[in-house]
């Protein structure tokens, strides 16, 4: 099991830095995992651009291993525009910008792409109508990702797909999907983080692990929120979780680091030492919980 | 410029010899020794031997190579439920007594003192402003003789508005009194501290640094919340602030609540050492904008 981060940092930190720099300061707060975030593909003209993006592809996969890191897992765009007008979003910019990513995921050797669910505002107060577009919506990206050697791992996110039970419900329909659990959602709706892992036991393939206080999602680094982090690693020890430890965290949910609020980039390696941090303890007391059981 | 964090959260959890101790390998200057905030907000400070104990944290923060910078006063209604005439004539006064006893022996300049809100004595804006007033003089005549001078907070409900802390300061009108700024607290009620900064000017010689999201007052490390740093450091060069930096965080925010969390002592290192970046990057930003308006 290894200690992994996702790439989604401040849009501040993403104008004043390269890729070779991000790549670099993640490098030397000591990781060598990392999960590629690929929202900034959420557009028509990216989604019809398959040169740039295997351009992209093809540079990370030269600056990575200059910097001893790999990439095991990726966040898939979720970002869309669901109500652009007159438009089939699904057709002409969802699906698309999808088959991008599994792209790259390719290029990259990433086996495990995580996508948060379908949330369309015509599903508001429509429970089965939401469950039943989510089938459709999952089924299609598995039937994409499996040609690029691309499992699909669904993302429970708050009132949607929030307990063990409505997962399972859709991995019946759709039984190429993995799960991503990600615990800060967890912690705002439905079952909490630890009573989701053992309600999905074997089928938790991927982690995104941040932290909130139960009111916004913060994603907080582990340590400075108020969740059961003791309670989430007994769970994923009990659960015989053997994936990547895949922290899912941002550096101000408000906008700190992003430039308006008086963080810049300058202070990023400071964020990602204090990350690394964090997750290099729980990674130890996960380790010793698994050994024990 | 001194960056300093309260003491109260880490002492809590693993004393206080080894709180100052984390503290100054986190990379602080100073502390602000808090009172106000432990379980038991006296501690060891009401038994015979405070001034030994006192003078062996002195020590102690001088082996670490820190000191006290400034200090929290116990809150006025505490959770005992003792209010009211009696409460602030026949306890707060007593106990006060001690508090800047205290800070006198471990030789803290200054210590912010909360105004009186409890409607026994604050039923209206007027009766409040007296009622505060008549606290605050009171207060200095005890404290002064041990040497320490007292800054008054702006709170949510309670000297928030520039013009209400201002009101009570020009009454005052004594600069033995100082005003510590809530930089959180302002977040909350008045968009931000800058303004209160700007109509308090060289009042202003404390701070309490910590960032929220509006709603609540979460006291966590600046850049976890939506606080407009840079407006407030603005505002901070613009009356050529020169006292300390100090952060005021919650037990959470810093990693202090391990035994709820899963974390323990073992990550307070971690977590202190990333406040302290948060702290020092910011002092050093206000550092270089007083260089600037001292350059114009």
């Amino acid at each position: 099991m290894e200690l992994s981060i996702n790439t989604l940092f401040s849009a501040a930190a993403r104008r004043e830095l390269s890729e070779a720099q991000m790549l670099t300061l993640l490098a030397d707060a000591g990781f060598r995992t990392l999960e590629l975030s690929l929202d900034w593909l959420c557009t028509p003209e990216l989604g019809r651009d398959p040169s740039k993006c295997r351009a992209y592809a093809q540079g990370l996969k030269a600056l990575a291993p200059e910097r001893n890191l790999r990439f095991s897992q990726a966040q898939l765009p979720y970002g869309f525009d669901w109500m652009m007008r007159d438009t089939d979003v699904l057709n002409y910019v969802v699906y698309p910008c999808m088959e991008r990513s599994f792209e790259i995921c390719e290029e990259l050797g990433i086996p495990v792409a995580v996508a948060q669910p379908v949330t369309h505002p015509m599903t508001i107060g429509l429970p089965s109508r939401k469950f039943t577009w989510n089938v459709t919506y999952f089924d299609k990206l598995a039937q994409l990702g499996a040609p690029h050697g691309v499992t699909v791992a669904v993302e429970n996110m708050p009132g949607t797909f929030d307990t063990a039970g409505e997962v399972l419900s859709l991995l019946e329909n759709v039984p190429q999907l993995a799960v991503c659990v990600n615990t800060g959602h967890s912690n705002l709706a439905g079952e909490a983080p630890g009573a989701l892992i053992r309600g999905l036991g074997r089928h938790v393939a991927a982690l995104h692990l941040s932290g909130n206080q139960g009111m916004y999602d913060e994603c907080m680094v582990p340590g400075v929120d108020q969740m059961d982090w003791g309670d989430i690693l007994q769970a994923l020890a009990d659960a015989g979780y053997d994936g990547d430890f895949t922290l899912h965290v941002s550096d101000g949910y408000t906008g700190a680091l992003d430039g308006t609020h008086g963080f810049g980039a300058d202070f990023l390696p400071s964020f990602l030492d204090f990350a690394h941090g964090s997750g290099e303890f729980l990674l130890r007391k996960l380790t010793r919980m698994r050994d024990a059981t | 410029m001194i960056l300093s964090t309260n003491l109260a959260h880490p002492a809590e959890y693993v004393g206080y010899e080894r709180g100052i101790e984390i503290l100054a390998q986190a990379g602080f200057d100073a502390l602000d020794f808090q009172l106000g905030t432990l379980g038991d907000p006296f501690g060891p400070w009401l038994d015979p031997g405070w001034e030994r104990y006192a003078s062996h944290l002195l020590t102690v923060a001088r082996d670490n190579g820190v000191y006290f910078n400034q200090a929290h006063a116990p809150l006025p209604m505490g959770k005992t439920g003792q209010v009211g005439d009696d409460f602030l004539k026949n306890i707060s006064y007593e106990r006060m007594t001690r508090v800047f006893e205290v800070c006198g022996a471990l030789h803290i300049p200054h210590v912010i003192v909360h105004g009186l809100a409890h409607p026994a004595v604050a039923a209206t804006p007027q009766t409040k402003l007296e009622a505060n007033i008549e606290y605050f003089q009171r207060l200095k005549e005890i404290a002064e003789p041990c040497g320490v001078r007292i800054a008054l907070e702006n709170l949510m409900r309670t000297f928030s508005a520039p013009w209400s802390m201002k009101e009570i300061v020009d009454r005052l009108n004594d600069d033995y009194f100082l005003v510590c700024v809530d930089v959180g607290h302002s977040n909350m009620v008045n968009d931000g501290a800058k303004d209160l900064i700007r109509a308090l000017g060289r009042h202003v010689q404390a701070l309490h640094i910590h960032d929220n999201h509006v709603d609540y007052d979460e006291h966590l490390m600046p850049g976890l919340g939506s606080v407009d740093w840079d407006g407030t450091l603005a505002a901070l060069a613009d009356i050529r602030y020169s006292g300390d930096f100090t952060l005021e965080l919650a037990a959470h925010s810093t990693g202090c609540l391990s035994d709820q969390f899963g974390f323990d002592e073992s990550f307070y290192p971690c977590a202190f050492r990333y406040a302290q970046r948060a702290g020092r990057y910011l002092a050093d930003k206000l550092d270089t904008m007083l260089r600037q308006r001292a350059g114009e």
